[in-house]
């Protein structure tokens, strides 16, 4: 058991590993820093976290050191005494600044990170409002092509050099270094060798101050306009835990969100920059059926699909549905696409059985891309040391989750190829798509065919395909983004989404359209349906209680 | 709740005496102010044909201006839609076409029906972009027109830059390269 002192305040760390930020961390203490970071090697460059250190020997007696130290790289053990609050600390704090600042262009309008810039934030907390440097600032020209989706601002750079240990410790592959020394030190990559590793975009997290810039987002919006929720990435089985930024319905950005249960600290490219799809203007906006509903405003060519409303498609496809449940159950097959949340799966499931109890229930198409990557990997491709994260190749969030759903309601769990088998048989098929168009296109011709013979196919998808052409409906479905529930990953850990945005005007999450099919009455309820499930399938018994921020294991 | 009768208090009309009841002392009370304006000099003017001298602080129009090379001096930093209370500022940046800036306003729209002439825009500016004229008598036949794009600020900058009533400058001051244009950066 070890006893740390900060600031007279004694702290018991236990067994724990921690440095000294980490432990006055423990107490609410804050020692500003910008080189460290928990996931990345410790070199104290910035000397941000300066503080006086001492040791209380057996006796009671304290004996201090001289000079200030950088509290990251000093290990917490018992009997250390650290003190951030006296006028030598707090000097070491205000001086480094001020050196930090002696470059550093004060183009703070016009720079993207402006509102959650760290140099702002401590220069306000801990520096002095004035520099008394009157030689002209360093200003070393832009790197507006050091990655695909990466742009440096050098001039803004303060040499902590987290991105050059991101690339070689977490990525491994290494593109960004330092070149120069001393005051004309600058982060830059070799002639031809830009960042474009599939992990990139971390380096713009990290970035303590606006010099790594991310492309996509870069003069898109002022951050204190975004509003963020919590969420889980749909991009592979890892499940990363991510925050989704956005503003009036439109995705902005995608950040990681720490999460030990889940990835760490990072999310790969692939998530970060896969969201534009959810502000495509080409999905469906309302849902569309091929049949005379009796409220459609235009006069309709039977057959042919048009737009319809709410009203009238969610009716007839109960009607229709039901009829063709009656003439024999085992007609009628659902698709439930791993897109679905567990919420969604599980009421899609409770409708298509409570048609007839033969119906039949298939998990959707499983994409798979590849082979899982691990990192850190080295330039070619080869896994080095322990593996820091996990890019998966089953590119979709949620097939535990639905199997898991599938094996509660019929006992052989079906696949996708099984009902392209048993697709000549059917009379009615409502099928769940919603992959990113990322993904390609995810039927062949010959599959379409198959399906489009089905007579009463349903459709619920993002964009038209040729599927959706030969559906007699299409309800237009929900990203990530717009949806309330939780995502099973890879490990069995069920995670929250919130939703960000709505998915239009005429919209509705799939959740949604599902308790209109069931007739139950209000707005979906996350939390209450996961209360429901909990109580009907024990593997889902974990999801009772609150989710929380990393989630829960399941199983 | 009701209002209790303690706190009620009664007035009464005051009574009239004689002379307030015969009006004329107070008609010719009037009458005297009404001779004695006659004689005092006339403050009113005769808008529209006659225009009203405003204070070079008077909160009118917005104008967006220009630099040294006529380029538009905003760099886009959305300090006066953040600034702004009715909302009106809408701006959309983009990475600016010249080397000696890295972002501009590629729109620059203020909805000049919202907006409430409050002035806090012209104070969060950085770099003296945008600026109230007094400018005051805007009319216009349609929302749509009142709508004031980046071209139509910029032009109220050339119709009044020239006129000698250029309102007073928020305090300068060298925080962008676009409010000092002799400096390439700072």
């Amino acid at each position: 058991m070890a006893v740390v002192i900060i600031n007279d305040t004694p702290v018991d760390i236990g067994t724990e590993r921690l440095n000294l930020i980490q432990a006055a961390a423990k107490i609410g203490v804050f020692i500003p820093s910008y080189c460290w970071h928990p996931a990345l090697s410790v070199v104290a460059s910035c000397r941000m976290c300066l503080v006086e250190v001492g040791e209380k020997k057996p006796d009671g007696a304290i004996a201090m050191q001289p000079r200030v130290v950088p509290a990251c790289q000093t290990p917490a053990k018992d009997g250390t005494v650290c003190i951030t609050n006296s006028e030598k600390a707090r000097t070491a704090e205000a001086r480094t600044l001020e050196g930090l600042l002696l470059n550093h262009p004060l183009d703070c309008p016009v720079c993207d990170k402006a509102g959650e810039c760290l140099l702002q934030d401590f220069s306000y907390q801990f520096g002095k409002s004035s520099s008394r440097m009157i030689d002209p600032k360093n200003t070393p020209p832009n790197k507006p092509d050091i990655g695909e989706h990466i742009s440096l601002f050098t001039d803004r750079c303060i040499m902590c050099s987290r991105c050059v240990r991101f690339t070689r410790e977490i990525a491994g592959s290494s593109e960004l270094h330092v070149v120069n020394r001393g005051h004309h030190s600058e982060i830059d990559v070799f002639p031809g060798d830009p960042v474009n590793n599939p992990l990139a975009g971390n380096v713009v997290d990290l970035c303590p101050v606006g010099a790594l810039a991310n492309k996509e987002f870069l003069y898109k919006q002022r951050v204190w306009f975004l509003k963020n929720a919590s969420s889980v990435c749909a991009g592979c089985s890892t499940g990363c835990s991510i925050t989704i930024d956005h503003n009036k319905d439109v995705v902005h950005r995608i950040r990681p969100r720490e999460n030990p249960q889940a990835q760490g600290h990072f999310i790969c490219d692939e998530g970060r920059f896969d969201y534009p799809y959810v502000n495509s203007k080409d999905r469906f906006q309302q849902p569309m059926s091929a049949v005379a509903t009796g409220g459609s405003p235009v006069a309709v060519q039977a057959g042919r699909l048009h737009h319809d409303t709410w009203e009238n498609v969610i009716p007839t496809v109960r009607r229709e549905l039901t009829n063709a449940a009656k003439q024999g159950g085992s007609e009628v097959a659902a698709v439930l696409s791993p897109m679905l949340t567990v919420e969604e799966a599980f009421l899609l499931a409770k409708f298509i059985k409570g048609l007839s109890a033969d119906a039949k229930l298939y998990l959707g198409w499983v994409p798979t891309v590849g082979k899982d990557e691990q990192f850190p990997q080295d330039r070619k491709g080869n896994p080095m040391g322990p593996v820091k994260f996990t890019i998966r190749a089953e590119k979709c969030p949620n097939r535990r989750g639905v199997e898991e759903v599938l094996r509660h309601f019929q006992v052989e769990l079906l696949g996708f190829d099984r009902l392209l088998a048993n697709a000549g048989k059917l009379e009615a098929l409502y099928l769940t798509a919603g992959y990113p168009p990322r993904l390609g296109a995810w039927l062949t011709d010959e599959q379409t065919k198959t399906l489009a013979k089905i007579p009463l196919l349903i459709v619920q998808d993002l964009a038209p395909s040729p599927i959706s052409e030969a559906a007699k409906f299409v309800i237009p479905a929900a990203t990530f983004a717009e949806k309330d529930g939780c995502y099973v990953n890879h490990a069995n850990l069920a995670q929250q989404l919130h939703w960000a945005v709505r998915p239009g005007s005429m919209g509705r999450s799939d959740g949604q359209v599902f308790l209109y099919l069931l007739e139950r009455r209000g707005l979906i309820q996350a939390s209450a349906l996961r209360q429901e499930i909990a109580r009907e399938i024990p593997f889902f018994a974990a999801l009772a209680g609150d989710l929380g921020e990393f989630g829960v294991k399941l199983g | 709740m009701p209002i209790a009768e303690t706190d009620v208090r009664w007035v009464k009309a005051p009574t009239l005496g004689l002379l307030d009841r015969l009006y004329l002392p107070a008609i010719a009370q009037g009458l005297g102010t009404t001779i004695k304006h006659i004689f005092q000099p006339r403050v009113t003017q005769q808008f529209p044909e006659q225009r009203p001298d405003l204070p070079a602080n008077y909160r009118g129009l917005h104008r967006l201006n220009r630099d040294t090379d006529g380029r538009v001096k905003c760099v886009a930093c959305f300090m006066c839609s953040t600034a702004c209370p009715a909302r009106c500022i809408d701006i959309v940046a983009a990475p600016s076409p010249w080397p000696d800036r890295e972002k501009y306003p590629e729109m620059f729209v203020i909805d000049e029906l919202r907006c409430i002439y409050c002035g806090l825009c012209e104070q969060a500016c950085p770099c003296d972009a945008i600026e109230l004229t007094s400018m005051f008598d805007l009319t216009g036949l349609s929302r749509e027109e009142m709508m004031f794009d980046k071209e139509k600020l910029l032009s109220v900058f050339d119709q009044t830059a020239g006129i000698g009533k250029d309102p007073v400058r928020t305090k300068g001051g060298k925080l962008s390269c676009a409010s000092e244009p002799n400096v390439a950066g700072i």
